[in-house]
């Protein structure tokens, strides 16, 4: 924005600045209002107010996975569903005191941008494991900027290690990434020493620092701000730059060996490299929104992200590497989309600021054209909040389980659609033939001849064999099925007993010969 | 007859003034729109497909809205599609008969591809006899001489091709609201409007790769035109996209029709379709552009022909939307070639003959004429429509059956059924959001193929179906002489003629062991 004239400011421009002044209160009220909507929702229709396979995976994980949500064990469930909400909450402060630095747009786009996306808005609205890794990596690095006991980040980074290898990396990633963010800082200070005359005037007039990639002009301006801040953010001062050089020199490898100890020990221990996925991958599918995943970005922020990404792809920046991390996560599970969407937030921020500092040759085009981008991304957004509270379960869906819960015995296999199964697991206390997160081998090829068996002679005997003798089926799975034949048709068999079926809701017990 | 005549060498006639070329254009429009205002009148009926765009415009001349939520069609449907070819039929039916409008509407705008593969091609080729030929050769493309045919893609076609020549002549102003107000039409006409979006795509790829400099203002109209085309396709079709994800793009088409829609047809009938020496002449212009003489209008037009191949080969378009769009850019390479070729020819000697020039360009022409006017003559004697007699069948619906009747009918006949019989078919070739098509597709087979009474009962049942039409195209389309499963007990003939309709008088029942 710098060399342009100055105008007097327009009522659009005079929000922006406002904006941009409060931003951080902004942004936490829209999440607050965003990720509310859903519980509240859910309420109102007398629906569970904790929707994902996710949030029933931590429900039912103790004495059954290896811990990696401690929060469940911790808070009265009554008070879960407000846990996500306060985990975002935690999450744009701590950003805002970590990204003090940043400049304003960037940040407050990135943020936008981030908060709008479903893979973010699908996180922070159930129990999920990135959105509390994301709340110990920031306050991990938080801790890390502190001038007084930095070694209190080993506490949220190594509780970081223990949930999948994934985030364990990340962890190790973000003592990596400070350390060498320190070091420069350190050397920048020593050379800024010597020009400091020189330079202080101009850096006077500069606006405020840069993003995580910023250069040394941009550091510059960072000192003088943090320099006011010294007592809250004394990071970027050439002080504080100093002191952070000296416990990286003191502290820095002990801390990294110790984490890249436990990501072995995890790895050793079985840990997988993402945890999930909790409901049934279409592989590529599942990034795009638009085209009904659960999660997943509107395509809106990827095409930004790819404006984005052409302007700064010769230039090397960090984010470069989160969206590398985040594809080959992504190309792993599903689930770790999260990690994706920060990239390509990040990415589409750029892609957005620079359609917007960019002067068009017709500047209606410039404006009608930023227009049907935000209207995009919103009407993506408001769609997915309007599909949220119909990602399971669902009441009736409840019902249904809580039936098997009262009619089965205990040590009864239930064979469900692999989205139910963590429904399966908590609500009838049963155990799910198949978990998408982690399944057991040929038991994924044994589901699928399940429902396409056409004949009592194949699905009899895969019955038996695995021990099967529940299987409750969904509306999405029951309108998949042929109705003519296939595994509908054979349910009407003898050997076949309805338990209990409610708006679409089925479960059936199958029984001796 | 001096075609060889250029800019240079003839005095320049003063800005408005109408010259030769222009009377020779006007008279090639004229040509290619009576011989396709003839053929489309020589037979009354029009293409199956384009009985359910008239039923369309026909509801929105009396309702002002399209037929999103229709009763009759599979007996009851959510119908979502974009409605400016309907809007504009049903704006011209409020002054001539609908059916009228749909014969005169869609063979003006096709004709109309004469004047635009004009412009485009004196455009990029700098010339203005060259560009004759890419008109008449536009004009008499076999693959689009479907004269009967009232369906969106004839307004499609001159859309994009005037939103991709206006493109070529930005920056102007006057330009840009033009390729704005056509590309907003364009958006509103057909979901495959992202054809010309992948075709700008090409066309910075290929300049990356040529090291080329991107245009500002293209780079500009390309961005508000990637994200204007999803803005507007997520406004119509957010539910469709939801339900069907990417299998949208096939429109739910049954496996076993989905061959029809992108066929694999042979090399030869390609030839045929686009016309051997244009087809020819576009490989050579294509090829000269990328290695020889590289200019951004003749990159642009190759990027636009390399999406259209890239999209027809991945199954994303229709073959025949990408034969004509392939056919089109052809004309207009062909006469780029033809200037080139010009240009070559005055270096040599054979330049001093002026005979033999007139007698080259009389060849040339014959050669044209030859190879495409019979193909297109071909192509219109071939289109695929009901008979009178067939029609009538479907009209006699209307008095004598029930109101809330259903019919079943062949694919085809659906739009039949419900727009001269005003009952509600079984099914018709709208697939989208329609669930089990596959099935119902079988379903119907069985109902025309079946030997037994029994099964053919049930799926009457299965489907409330109470009248079943056998027309002369469902024998051939069938390939059955009558219905097999026929009894007077059951089966009440009441439309005795060359097309026949029952009316099903069992059910089938549970009777405890006892027949029915």
């Amino acid at each position: 924005m710098a060399g342009r004239r100055k105008l007097p400011q327009r009522r659009p421009a005079k929000l922006l600045t406002l904006l941009l002044k409060y931003q951080q209160w902004v942004i936490l009220a829209l999440a607050l209002l965003l990720l509310g909507i859903p519980p509240v929702i859910n309420y109102l229709r007398a629906e569970p107010l904790l929707r994902g396979g996710e949030s029933y995976y931590h429900l039912t994980a103790q004495g059954r996975e290896i811990l990696s949500y401690p929060l469940t064990a911790v808070f009265n469930e009554q008070f879960l569903p407000l846990l996500p909400l306060a985990l975002a909450a935690g999450c744009i402060m701590l950003f805002f005191r970590i990204a003090r630095d940043w400049e304003k747009e960037s940040k407050m786009f990135f943020l936008l941008l981030l908060l709008l996306t479903p893979a973010m808005l699908f996180a922070f609205s159930t129990l999920s494991s990135y959105s509390y890794l994301i709340f110990l990596l920031l306050l991990g690095w938080w801790i890390l900027s502190w001038p007084r006991m930095p070694q209190l980040a080993a506490l949220p980074l190594f509780a970081a290690t223990f949930i999948d290898l994934l985030s364990a990396m990340l962890a190790l990633g973000v003592v990596l990434f400070h350390a060498v963010r320190s070091a420069r800082l350190s050397g920048i200070a020593g050379k800024s020493k010597d020009n400091k005359d020189k330079k202080e005037d101009k850096s006077k007039d500069r606006n405020q620092g840069g993003d995580m990639g910023n250069d040394a002009g941009k550091e510059e301006s960072s000192k003088n701000e943090a320099n006011k801040n010294k007592s809250t953010d004394t990071f970027n001062t050439p002080d504080a730059a100093d002191a952070a050089a000296a416990w990286w020199k003191g502290w820095h490898w002990l801390l990294a060996v110790l984490l890249l100890l436990s990501l072995v020990l995890q790895g050793l221990a079985g840990q997988p490299f993402v945890l999930g996925p909790f409901h049934e991958e279409k592989p590529v599918l599942d990034i795009f929104t638009d085209l009904g995943s659960i999660s997943g970005m509107s395509l809106f922020t990827i095409l930004l992200a790819v404006i984005g990404l052409a302007i700064s792809w010769k230039k090397w920046h960090p984010a470069h590497l989160i969206l590398l991390l985040g594809v080959l996560a992504a190309s792993i599970s599903s689930h770790a989309l999260f990690i994706l969407a920060i990239g390509i937030a990040w990415f589409a921020s750029r892609g957005f600021l620079s359609l917007l500092r960019r002067s068009w040759s017709m500047r209606t085009l410039k404006y009608f054209t930023l227009l049907l981008l935000s209207l995009g991304i919103i009407f993506s957004t408001l769609s997915y909040l309007q599909r949220l509270p119909e990602i399971g379960p669902s009441a009736p869906e409840r019902e249904v389980l809580s039936w098997i819960r009262g009619d089965t015995a205990s040590e009864e296999i239930v064979l469900a659609a692999p989205g139910d199964a963590y429904y399966v697991r908590y609500f009838a206390q049963r155990q799910p033939y198949f978990l998408p997160h982690r399944p057991e081998k040929g038991r994924k090829e044994v589901l699928n001849s399940v429902l396409a068996a056409s004949y009592v002679g194949e699905l009899f005997p895969l019955l038996e064999k695995e021990g099967i003798s529940v299987i409750f089926l969904n509306p999405e799975l029951q309108a998949r099925l042929p109705g003519d034949y296939g595994l509908l048709f054979l349910l009407k068999n003898e050997r076949f007993k309805m338990l209990y079926s409610r708006e679409g809701y089925s479960a059936w017990k199958f029984g001796e010969s | 007859m001096r075609f060889f005549r250029s800019k240079s060498q003839g005095s320049k006639p003063p800005e408005g003034r109408i010259r030769k070329e222009h009377l020779l254009l006007a008279g090639i429009f004229a040509l290619v729109l009576l011989l396709r205002l003839y053929l489309a009148f020589s037979t009354p009926a029009f293409t199956y497909d384009s009985y359910f765009h008239l039923r369309q415009a026909e509801h929105i001349r009396e309702e002002g809205i399209p037929l999103y939520q229709d009763s009759l069609s599979y007996g009851g449907r959510e119908l979502v599609f974009l409605p400016g070819f309907h809007y504009l039929l049903a704006l011209l039916s409020l002054f001539l008969p609908l059916e009228l409008a749909a014969k005169l509407f869609p063979n003006i705008l096709l004709a109309s591809l004469t004047l635009l593969a004009y412009a485009i091609a004196r455009k990029v080729a700098q010339e203005r006899t060259s560009a004759l030929y890419s008109a008449g050769i536009a004009g008499f493309l076999p693959v689009l001489f479907s004269t009967n045919q009232a369906i969106p893609r004839s307004l499609f076609l001159p859309l994009l091709f005037l939103a991709l020549y206006a493109f070529l002549n930005l920056p102007r102003k006057r330009f840009l609201y033009l390729y704005l107000g056509s590309f907003l039409l364009l958006c509103l006409t057909g979901t495959t409007a992202f054809v010309i979006i992948v075709g700008f795509l090409f066309y910075l790829l290929l300049l990356l790769v040529e090291k080329m400099e991107f245009r500002r203002a293209e780079v500009e109209l390309i961005i508000f035109s990637i994200f204007f085309y999803l803005w507007s396709q997520f406004l119509f079709f957010k539910e469709n996209l939801l339900r069907e994800g990417p299998g949208f793009l096939w429109q739910n088409i049954p496996p076993q029709v989905i061959q029809r829609y992108f066929p694999s047809v042979s090399v030869l009938d390609a030839l045929l379709l686009l016309g051997f020496i244009p087809l020819l002449a576009g490989i050579y212009i294509a090829y000269r552009s990328l290695f020889r003489e590289k200019s951004h209008r003749s990159i642009l037009l190759l990027g636009f022909a390399l999406a259209v191949a890239f999209l027809a080969w991945f199954r994303l378009i229709p073959f025949m939307l990408a034969l004509a769009l392939l056919g089109i850019v052809t004309a207009v390479l062909f006469g780029v070639f033809f200037s080139d070729a010009k240009n070559f020819i005055r270096t040599t000697r054979l330049s001093r003959f002026s005979g033999w020039r007139i007698g080259a360009q009389l060849v040339l022409i014959a050669l044209l004429a030859s190879t495409m006017i019979p193909v297109a003559l071909s192509t219109a004697g071939q289109q695929r429509m009901p008979t009178m007699e067939e029609i009538e069948a479907f009209r006699w619906l209307a008095g004598n059956t029930p109101r809330g009747a259903r019919v079943a009918a062949a694919v085809e006949e659906g739009h039949l059924v419900t727009y001269y019989g005003k009952r509600a078919n079984f099914m018709d070739d709208q697939f989208e959001l329609i669930p089990n098509v596959e099935q119902r597709f079988r379903d119907l087979e069985e109902l025309y193929t079946t030997n037994f009474q029994t099964q053919a009962i049930e799926t009457y049942n299965k489907y409330g179906v109470q009248y079943v039409v056998l027309t002369p195209f469902a024998r051939m389309r069938y390939g059955i002489p009558y219905l097999q499963y026929h009894s007077i007990r059951c089966f009440e003939r009441i439309y005795k003629s060359e097309t026949r309709i029952y009316r099903v008088k069992c059910a089938l029942e549970e009777t405890n062991g006892r027949p029915a």
